[in-house]
């Protein structure tokens, strides 16, 4: 459960970017990507935002989670499945001989601001 | 008006994470993130390799820990530089806090500087700290289902090491069923298999760290 320093960590750097493009008012919302491997669990992230964000301030920024899968490559069916959490076989033939890639993503995608 | 970003929000832990690893390159050491559940055996790991590396290759020890200075002591106790970060409750250790202990350890020319992360299998594995290896330690009490409970933390890192072999007669460890489960989540990883306690199979776990340290100067030189 580091979901608390992670919000901070945006905030931080929501507030970085910006500054840098001129904007010292608040963000209307905050679009991040959380990967479904990253470690980062979605609720948790989005209860940290709602009171340790308002408490600095932020009571007013709209936080959309888009949470993306990752893939599971077969080398016995070679059928490219989403996953949605770590598994240990393949979803379309159940073979054991995969290769999990993607969904660690964890990143800030864009600000809304006012215009 | 919306602004793109597409930036990690771990971007300024991940810009420390660099600058450290540059502090160490400049230093010509070596950095290893040591991580593990609290009581797998990394303190253990740790006394082990100073006395398998004594007089041979350098090293020095950054703790981590929730609080006390007891791992701290252990280490100095074995003549090897150690300071001791105490996190105040955090469940991880971040760049900034190993930059500022940076600023007090004796970095090893051509040797090891070991980070000891805080005990936990979850949150350690989103931060970066400037290493160049990262070294999780399962140990056999456990259980053998640790590496499929935890994959973000298995899949996440360079090497596995399975710890206190010398218990596998008095509890279940499939270590087959561990190496099926790194093999699917961790597919690239090395995997070592010791008794920090028993010296059994330290020795090759000691010529992997040393072939990566070599291999490291000779790039850097």
């Amino acid at each position: 459960m580091h979901e608390l320093s992670l919000v901070k960590d945006l905030l931080e750097l929501a507030r970085q970017e910006m500054d840098r493009a001129g904007h010292n008012g608040t963000a209307e919302s905050l679009t991040v990507i959380i990967g479904k491997l990253s470690g980062v669990n979605a609720d948790s992230f989005r209860f940290a935002f709602e009171t340790y964000g308002s408490e600095m301030g932020w009571t007013k920024t709209r936080l959309i989670l888009i949470e993306h899968p990752a893939r599971c490559l077969c080398q016995n069916c070679h059928e490219e499945s989403a996953v949605e959490e770590w598994t240990l076989s393949c979803p379309s033939c159940g073979s054991e001989n995969i290769r999990i890639e993607g969904g660690r993503e964890f990143r800030l995608e864009s600000i809304t601001i006012p215009d | 008006m919306e602004l793109i970003i597409a930036k990690k929000v771990l971007a300024a832990n991940d810009e420390i994470a660099a600058a450290n690893q540059a502090l160490l390159k400049k230093h010509r050491a070596f950095g290893i993130n040591l991580l593990g559940s609290p009581g797998a055996g990394k303190t253990s790991l740790v006394e082990a390799l100073a006395q398998k590396l004594k007089g041979e290759i350098p090293l020095s020890v950054i703790e981590g820990d929730l609080a006390t200075t007891r791992d701290a002591e252990r280490v100095e106790k074995l003549g090897i530089p150690v300071v001791q970060i105490n996190t105040g409750g955090a469940c991880h250790l971040d760049a900034g806090m190993v930059s500022q202990a940076l600023e007090k350890t004796a970095l090893p020319r051509d040797g090891f500087l070991i980070i000891e992360n805080v005990g936990n299998l979850v949150c350690p594995s989103s931060y970066r700290l400037g290493e160049h290896l990262r070294v999780v330690i399962l140990s056999v009490p456990e259980g053998d289902d640790k590496v499929a409970k935890y994959p973000t933390m298995f899949g996440r890192v360079d090497v596995i090491v399975i710890n206190k072999i010398d218990l596998s007669p008095y509890v279940p460890f499939d270590r087959e069923r561990v190496q099926g489960d790194i093999k699917k989540i961790a597919p690239d990883t090395k995997l070592f298999t010791l008794s920090a306690k028993t010296d059994e199979g330290m020795e090759s776990l000691v010529s992997f760290l040393k072939a990566q340290l070599k291999e490291y100067l000779a790039h850097i030189a």
